[in-house]
């Protein structure tokens, strides 16, 4: 590295780019491919009938046959298309995964502005976010769901339950800090209640924070579905990845060479989106919360 | 080109600097050429507003520059330009040979690590010496900068050191390797009054001792006037003028260093004194101007000014004082003393009486008030009525729940402990103390936002801690605030007209259309032009910032107006500015204005009355000219001897307070103050708190000794028995 120096008239620029640059656009990429991946996802899911080659509640073909021209992915135990029940699947799946991470994010941020802005609510309410942050998930997500019944809205609460704390706790964090700005005295000052200085002030502030973490915990909720799925506790009239792949280990898919078809495909899309919000709750994240930020 | 006086080799020597930031297709020209230098074993004081490149400069010599910084021109130690060397080469030279001290020592320390510890990778850093020997080198050198027992101190962490022995420990630690320089870039900054002038002749005392030199960098010309031989004006990345110390300050040729002399509050002027304005504000940094930096704010430019930029020339009396300045020739022969715009200075009516006049009713623009009121008072007479009480504080008191362990509550903090003060209409209260001494809380509990721990805040006969939320909001509309920092006192993502109209929609006064109208008006009234309002806060300068806040702050008409450290986020050009605004919108509105200020020089402009505060308690409050002129608390007077008065032939002044203000957890017993006093009577000050009394009419006083005080003509030496 070689100081821009110019001794006497020389002017030249100085071509050096600074070390944070190099690391934003490496943000910046993986923001990008994330991006890319939850995209390609929603346009499948939306547009569902128009790729899908059956219904995947039709009977299409031979039971257990292999991948050919006309089942490209084959058919499943009863004959059902497995290429058209994981277009669908991406429906179910994602709009299980983003209802659940949106109604994560709206308790996360009630709580995180109770925590920040009042101080004995506040202590309350952290005290519960410990509660929620350190139950054992899975064992809890079983007794939840079996206790519940098995539909689609219970899993959508369920997950809703057990994914909001982390939310709670950043915004509360961002809050604290705001709530000590000197504007928001100078508003209380003028007499301002709690109510407009938190939807004027701070609410604006913690908003986009709030939606990072919406994303990046999508891909946490996707990973709760299929995994609910997979244990049969889904619900059995709403095919997503993760009760093709119940079926799949039901039919003993997983020992069999159908792995290759019934077991894979789903089990990389789980990973893919999963991925695809993760990274894009990541960049976000990189961009928005004011703890990561680089000057 | 300026040559230094021929008596002394030149250490430093900076010639033609020029340092341009590219950021996103924008150049922001920090520095536009400079020249100076600094001999061996001499002071050189840089001094310069915000944005005047002082920083970029030394930063620049340090090599220190963020990369997409351009530098341009020649930096030389002796005979090695620092300019063209390398990283490595760069390395050995910092630390070594040039020392740095920064403003804020508690972010440059690390909190982790004990100071002995940092100090002794500084010197391992530059000599292969053994851990021990440089650990015994850190204690030595932090006996040198004046740490209390520092072989046991050597292993404490920085947030166990105050302010000042925290910047105590970064001098020792940029002396670790002797280094040849000793740059401080605004050391005393962040430091109170008192502390402040301990350093300044640590500084002195080192930099004698040692024969090394010194740039201090610095925007107070009070601090300047006292520590430097030589002096180095710079503006908007220009040197504008150089010369000895003393005769800067005698005959400043430059408009800009005149201006500058002038607009300073200073604590030996003539009481209410009229400060001088210096118009408009600094330049934009991404302009390149042809001609002078200084001519569009100028009273006596011409067209030559404006077309050519002028070099810095040394003046036909010789001596090393050089301007750059077209006209320096003409403002020579008429002596200083140049005319001013011939409107004439804008004064202060400070020592007046302002009381609201009575045709103004709450709701009119205050630019409709009777032109009576804006006609100076009398001056206060002693057998006048005093002006009605519009707050009075009752033996005020405000305790912080201390952090103790969940089994056993700690000790509170006393921040306000007993305090009864009165603010009257019209007129101005300051309030002056060292940091931590609760003057900021004193404001907030004032204003409802602090919760009491005892005593009353009355509004006329409404008590707040009785009142009712709906009372709490009316009266919140009585007395309103302005903050020290005003960019962080507005949300950045309202516009100016939505951050002025702010208090109108919390009120719900008007229709959103009426609050814009009433915005612009407001704007109006602190001299702000009306389209601004479509700006954001971060598109202004400062000083228009405070305006802003200001002009919040009259939204609802209040009677009171409380501001908590007004002018010390500001320049000194942009300070007086407020002051005559805060001046002349008390006469006009009536408005009671409460001050808060570490700044005596500050108070003693604007206030009428002046209290005095000390870990939570007034020591003293009467009359601006009984307590500036004779004041009775040795406190007080401390604090009046630390400031530094901007005359360099007034350097032999009394030591000022040592150490530090005790901690508000557990007050000293007795008189508070009397740990630090050196007149302090064993058996008396440290068992019975003295109560505030009134010894003189109007002028009240906490001491047991003031009349021996007083009469005493020979004061004892503080620094000695202070410590005793």
């Amino acid at each position: 590295m070689t100081a821009p120096v110019i001794t006497e008239s020389t002017p030249e620029p100085a071509n050096v780019l600074r070390r944070s640059r190099v690391s934003r656009d490496r943000t910046r990429v993986l923001g990008v491919v994330g991006g890319v991946i939850v995209l390609v996802l929603v346009t499948v899911a939306v547009l569902a009938p128009v790729l899908a080659p059956y219904d995947p509640t039709e009977r299409a073909g031979v039971p257990f046959s292999p991948p050919s021209a006309d089942h490209l992915l084959g058919t499943n135990d009863v004959g059902q298309d497995l290429l058209s029940e994981l277009i669908y699947g991406t429906r179910v799946s994602l709009t299980v995964g983003i209802v659940a991470a949106a109604a994560a994010m709206v308790i996360g941020t009630i709580v995180g502005l109770i925590g920040g802005y009042l101080p004995r609510l506040g202590a309350v309410a952290m005290r519960g976010v410990d509660v929620v942050l350190i139950l054992p998930f899975l064992p809890l997500l079983i007794v939840l769901a079996a206790y519940l019944g098995r539909s689609i809205v219970n899993t959508v609460i369920i997950i809703a339950i057990l994914i909001w704390a982390p939310t709670a706790r950043v915004i509360r964090s961002q809050v604290l800090s705001l709530a000590k700005r000197d504007y928001i005295v100078a508003a209380r000052s003028m007499g301002a209640g709690h109510g407009y200085v938190i939807w004027r002030h701070v609410l604006p502030k913690t908003l986009l924070l709030a939606i990072g973490e919406f994303v990046a915990a999508t891909s946490g909720a996707i990973l709760l579905e299929s995994s609910l799925s997979f244990l049969g506790l889904g619900d059995p009239l709403q095919e997503s990845w993760g009760s093709t792949l119940y079926w799949a280990q039901a039919r003993g898919a997983f020992l069999t060479p159908a792995w290759k078809w019934w077991v894979l495909p789903p089990g990389l899309l789980i990973m893919l989106s999963a991925l695809g919000f993760a990274l894009l709750g990541y960049a976000l994240e990189q961009r928005i919360n004011p703890r990561l930020r680089r000057s | 080109m300026v040559t230094a006086p021929p008596r002394v080799t030149e250490l430093l020597a900076i010639r033609g600097l020029r340092v341009t930031f590219r950021a996103a297709g924008r150049d922001v020209h920090a520095v536009r050429g400079v020249d100076l230098s600094v001999a061996e074993g001499e002071t050189l004081a840089v001094v310069g507003e915000s944005g005047s490149g002082k920083s970029v400069t030394m930063t620049a010599a340090l090599g220190l520059l963020p990369e997409n910084a351009e530098v341009e021109g020649s930096i030389r130690l002796r005979d090695r330009e620092l300019l063209a060397m390398d990283e490595r080469a760069l390395r050995s030279v910092r630390g070594a040979e040039i020392g740095v001290v920064f403003q804020d020592p508690m972010s440059s320390l690390n909190p982790v690590h004990t100071v002995s510890r940092q100090i002794a990778e500084a010197i391992r850093a530059h000599s292969d010496v053994s851990r021990g020997a440089a650990h015994a080198r850190a204690v030595e050198l932090l006996g040198e900068v004046g740490i209390p027992d520092a072989k046991a101190r050597a292993d404490d962490y920085p947030h166990q050191f105050s302010g000042g022995m925290r910047q105590r420990v970064m001098i020792a630690m940029a002396l670790a390797c002797g280094p040849r320089v000793l740059i401080a870039d605004e050391p005393t900054t962040a430091l109170d009054v008192t502390v402040q002038a301990q350093i300044v002749d640590l500084v002195d005392r080192i930099r004698r001792g040692r024969g090394m030199s010194v740039i201090w960098i610095s925007h107070d010309l009070g601090v300047v006037a006292q520590i430097a031989d030589r002096v180095t004006v710079m503006y908007a990345g220009r040197v504008v003028e150089q010369g000895p110390c003393a005769d800067l300050f005698d005959a400043a040729v430059h408009p800009y260093t005149a201006g500058l002399l002038r607009a300073m509050p200073r604590l030996d002027s003539p009481a209410g004194a009229e400060l001088e304005v210096i118009r408009g504000s600094l330049p934009d940094p991404e302009a390149q101007p042809e001609g002078c930096v200084f001519a569009p704010r100028c009273d006596h430019a011409q067209e030559e000014c404006a077309a050519a930029r002028p070099t810095l020339l040394p003046l036909v009396a010789g001596g090393g004082h050089a301007v750059a300045c077209h006209r320096s020739g003409e403002l020579l022969d008429h002596g200083r003393v140049v005319p001013a715009r011939l409107g004439g200075s804008p004064t202060l009516r400070a020592g007046a009486d302002n009381p609201r006049p009575s045709g103004a009713v709450d709701g009119a623009p205050a630019g409709e008030a009777p032109a009576a009121a804006a006609a100076p008072a009398p001056p206060p007479a002693a057998e006048a009525p005093a002006p009605p009480v519009v707050v009075a504080l009752d033996d005020l008191r405000v305790h912080y729940r201390g952090r103790g362990s969940w089994r056993r509550s700690a000790a509170p903090v006393r921040a306000v402990d007993g305090v009864t003060l009165d603010l009257e209409r019209g007129r101005t209260l300051g309030l002056v103390g060292e940091s931590g001494s609760g003057k900021s809380t004193l404001a907030r509990a004032l204003l409802g936002l602090e919760k009491t721990s005892g005593g009353a805040v009355a509004f006329g006969d409404q008590v707040l801690h009785t009142m009712s939320a709906v009372g709490l909001r009316d009266l919140r509309r009585t007395a309103q605030m302005v903050f020290q920092d005003p960019a962080a006192s507005m949300n950045p993502a309202l516009r100016v007209e939505d951050v002025v109209s702010e208090p109108l929609r919390i009120n719900r006064r008007g229709s959103v259309a009426e609050q814009r109208v009433r915005a612009g008006e407001l704007l109006e009234i602190v001299e702000l032009p009306r389209e601004l309002g479509r700006r954001y806060p971060h598109q202004l300068s400062g000083g228009q910032r405070q305006r802003v806040a200001i002009a919040r702050a009259l939204a609802l008409d209040p009677q009171v107006l409380v501001c908590d450290e007004p002018v010390s986020a500001l320049d000194v050009s942009v300070q007086a500015q407020i002051i005559r605004l805060l001046s002349r919108l008390q006469s006009e509105l009536g408005l009671s204005l409460l001050i808060i200020s570490h700044d005596l020089a500050v108070i003693r402009t604007i206030a009428h009355r002046v209290a005095v505060m000390y870990l939570g308690q007034i020591v003293e409050r009467g009359n601006r000219d009984d307590v500036f002129g004779r004041p009775r608390h040795p406190y007080t007077r401390g604090l009046l001897d630390a400031v530094p008065v901007p005359d360099p032939h007034r350097r032999s002044r009394p030591v000022p307070l040592a150490g530090d203000p005790p901690s508000p957890v557990a007050p000293p017993s007795g008189c508070r103050f009397h740990e630090r006093c050196a007149f302090a009577r064993p058996g008396l000050c440290d068992t019975t708190p003295p109560p505030l009394e009134e010894q003189r009419p109007g002028h009240w006083t906490a001491c047991h000794l003031a009349d021996e005080i007083a009469a005493s003509s020979t004061a004892p030496d503080p620094a000695r028995s202070a410590t005793g």
